[in-house]
């Protein structure tokens, strides 16, 4: 066990987000590929109008055809949410309390709210298995994250790689055009 | 893949574990794994109770975490199903009673052990796959038999 005490200790800064009109086929995927509860649901604006966790997508079953209904149909309007200055424990019997396996930190700018950071089970879990502090590095506000720049060369990399139909890790270059 | 499947087409192996083994291993095999929860068996392979994230979510909570053992925090109420009933149905069961797990549970010789479980996770293969080569781990036909006699404790990933 480590020293980790407040929320921010130990929570993943970054969130995934879908559109409204994203399928839950689509999210459930998602959701399995980077192994979370759930993801924010952005409008048009990148303004977070809901979420859609697990327990969203396995209520779909109710309806005839699961797969094709949309995040805007069953996403929960009331994000989650939690403080990141609260104690660990606190936020777990909070989490534990109201059935929440996943909270997220918003931020509020210019009437916009975006998600910030997220907190789940999982992560939770992860603390109670760790024999070191290192198995956690890549959690907590201190963790080493890549600059908005490293991103978004990232993300323009992949969008030539899928357009040039090239192997990930082969170099890409630019079009020319 | 049609909305009428079964529970027996979608179900996986449950994994087990010992009352005296510490949270902190049993957090480590979910998160390995995969899993929502492990079931505790006795010496004699008897279930006893479950282990799910929620239980080892509640241990976090606790002052005294670190000593915390599978028997400290499992839940006597083991959720089960039947295998033949839609994976709709299921899904609502889960929902009503508030777990994301249930467990195949057959009595032979006076010993009630868990056979199988279906578990969130393969309810959102199910709905995340293309197409049925997506899930041929899953379902009764890939799921070893039932040992004959359960006095051995089943071990994670056998």
């Amino acid at each position: 066990m480590t020293q980790r005490h407040l929320v921010r200790d130990l929570m993943t800064v970054g969130v995934l987000t879908c559109t409204p009109d994203a399928t839950v086929a689509e999210i459930a995927r998602l959701l399995l590929e980077h192994n979370l509860d759930g993801v924010i649901v952005l409008d048009h604006e990148g303004h977070a109008v809901g979420a859609v966790t697990q327990h969203e997508l396995i209520g779909a079953y109710q309806h005839e055809t699961p797969r094709a209904l949309t995040a805007a149909a069953i996403m929960r309007e009331d994000v989650p949410e939690l403080p990141p200055d609260i104690p660990l424990v606190a936020a777990a019997g909070l989490m534990r309390d109201k059935g929440w396996r996943v909270v997220f930190l918003m931020h509020n700018t210019t009437g916009i709210s975006y998600p910030a950071a997220q907190l789940s089970y999982r992560h939770f879990l992860r603390h109670l298995a760790a024999r070191s502090d290192a198995e956690l590095a890549d959690l907590g506000i201190r963790a080493a994250r890549q600059s908005p720049m490293q991103l978004y060369a990232q993300k323009r990399d992949a969008a030539r790689r899928q357009r040039l139909g090239a192997a990930p890790g082969q170099p890409v270059r630019r079009e020319r055009s | 893949m049609s909305a009428r499947t079964l529970v027996r087409e979608l179900i996986g192996p449950a994994v087990t574990c010992a009352p005296d083994a510490p949270v902190a291993e049993i957090a480590r095999l979910l998160l390995t794994h995969d899993l929502e929860g492990v079931v505790v068996l006795n010496e004699d392979g008897h279930a006893v109770g479950v282990v799910g994230q929620d239980e080892l979510v509640t241990a976090y909570g606790r002052p005294d975490r670190a000593g915390l053992t599978a028997e400290d925090v499992m839940n006597e109420a083991i959720p089960h199903v039947r295998p033949d009933i839609p994976l709709a149905a299921a899904a609502q069961i889960m929902r009503d009673l508030g777990v994301r797990m249930l467990f195949l549970m057959p009595q032979r010789g006076g010993i009630t052990y868990p056979a199988a479980m279906l578990s969130y996770r393969q309810l959102l293969r199910h709905l995340a796959a293309h197409n049925d080569d997506e899930l041929t781990d899953l379902g009764i036909n890939v799921v070893r038999p039932p040992l004959a006699r359960p006095s051995a404790p089943l071990r994670p990933g056998s």
